[in-house]
């Protein structure tokens, strides 16, 4: 019998060190949508409890903050995965009574979190960065490059994967194949307690259900694949635009759109971000290029220069 | 390794060998109960035999029965029947019934064959006719 190599393989995984640009970007945006999510109601002005209530609310808004910005970005990504796993996973949504049965768009908001703080969060578009790159230039070093240990972020892929499984997975019974749920969320959310009788309305049910079910299996299996990652992102887009716009699911269709970035190799990231950033201007470029004004006349364009 | 096991295996703990609630067991379960107390009515004028459908929301909302008929939303038997109420009062009418079927998290139970006169009948709690 073949052995499988896993242990190396692991071993491997473990060592991987490579881009960090995927990290600070899943870093920017899931803070954001967490600040979106919890931070109106973390305010203090909306909190009634007692105090250890207000010290939460400091401490997680703060670390939010810390992580938007990139300012000691591993410990304040670290802080705030903990606090948004203790509202999203452990219940405290239920105790400030955001939620009656838990929400699962905030329990994947928050593993989200929990995963990306195991990436180097830091290493790229943060403060962090940028005081790393001003104190190697200010000692006449060589600016490092943008390189940590991701061997996390395929864990990030396998919570997107899991997450579309089992959504799938719950959906495959007949009563929803049918349509039977679908037409309960929209009576709920649009019809009120009159079904609409007309075959197109049935058939548009039926194709809907069907294919939601369809779609979210070959998310959960097909995105691992290059060959139909990009077919498949587009329709997953797609998806949760529709999600999005019908069904008020906002941070949960938008941290599913961030989380596609794990399934890309960060070097790939990495270089398709370098040409989108394209080359560093020259002073004739930016003259050509910029209108001329009292205050810029003259003056050369800020330093961009990159690892 | 355990973060992956724990990712991918701990839903399907959850779904096949259905645990005590935890939250440190995840559960990707969207939209379970969302609407699933809905009721979807059709309500008709008895002539003796025959059966004649009203458009009962045009007449909720010719008759003011509801600020919004977009809104009106009927989650139970009591809340069909005290439509049905409200329509023979609106209509003028001594006899009209209901066909019923209210969600479930997984389909759609009929709840009403239209049996029941609801000028007349009124429900017990537990959805059955007195």
């Amino acid at each position: 019998m073949k052995r499988l190599d896993l242990v190396p393989r692991f071993q491997a995984q473990l060592r991987l060190q490579s881009s960090t640009r995927p990290a600070g970007i899943l870093r920017i945006v899931l803070s954001s949508l967490a600040m979106a999510k919890w931070g109106r109601r973390l305010g203090w002005d909306h909190l009634h409890g007692p105090l250890w209530e207000w010290g939460f609310s400091l401490v997680t808004l703060t670390s939010l903050c810390f992580m938007l910005v990139g300012y000691r970005a591993r410990l304040a990504t670290g802080v705030a995965a903990a606090c948004a796993v203790a509202i999203g996973v452990y219940d405290l949504n239920n105790y400030f009574g955001w939620e009656t049965n838990g929400s699962h768009h905030e329990a994947t908001l928050a593993v989200a979190m929990a995963l990306v703080a195991l990436l180097p969060t830091g290493g790229s578009y943060s403060i962090d960065r940028w005081l790393l790159v001003r104190r190697a230039q200010q000692e006449g070093r060589p600016v490092p490059p943008e390189i940590g240990p991701m061997w996390a972020l395929p864990l990030l892929a396998l919570h997107v994967s899991a997450v579309y499984f089992y959504g799938g997975m719950v959906k495959s019974h007949f009563g929803y194949l049918r349509g039977d749920r679908l037409e309960q969320i929209l009576m709920n959310k649009y019809l009120g307690s009159v079904l609409p009788r007309a075959m197109w309305f049935k058939v548009l049910i039926l194709v809907s259900a069907v294919g939601s079910v369809v779609l979210e299996y070959s998310l959960a299996i097909g995105l691992w694949f290059r060959r139909f990652r990009w077919p498949l992102i587009a329709l997953g887009v797609i998806f949760h635009a529709a999600l999005y716009l019908t069904l008020t699911v906002y941070t949960f269709s938008m941290t599913m759109c961030i989380c596609y970035i794990a399934f890309f190799d960060p070097w790939d990231v990495h270089r398709e971000l370098d040409r989108l950033h394209g080359p560093v201007p020259t002073p004739a470029d930016a003259a050509v290029t910029t209108p001329s004004t009292p205050e810029s006349a003259g003056r050369p364009p800020a330093d961009q220069s990159r690892a | 390794m355990v973060l992956a096991a724990w990712l991918a295996l701990s839903p399907s703990y959850r779904y096949i060998v259905k645990p005590p609630k935890s939250p440190w067991i995840l559960d990707w379960a969207m939209f379970r109960g969302h609407g699933s107390d809905m009721c979807d009515v059709r309500y008709f004028i008895a002539h003796g035999d025959e059966r004649e459908e009203i458009d009962w929301m045009a007449v909720v909302e010719e008759k003011g029965l509801h600020r919004s008929k977009r809104r009106l939303r009927l989650r139970s038997i009591q809340e069909v029947h005290r439509m049905g109420r409200q329509l023979c009062v609106a209509l003028d009418e001594p006899d009209i019934r209901a066909k019923i079927r209210c969600g479930s998290s997984t389909t759609w139970r009929r709840r009403g064959k239209g049996k029941a006169n609801m000028c007349t009948t009124v429900p017990r709690p537990d959805g059955k006719r007195k």
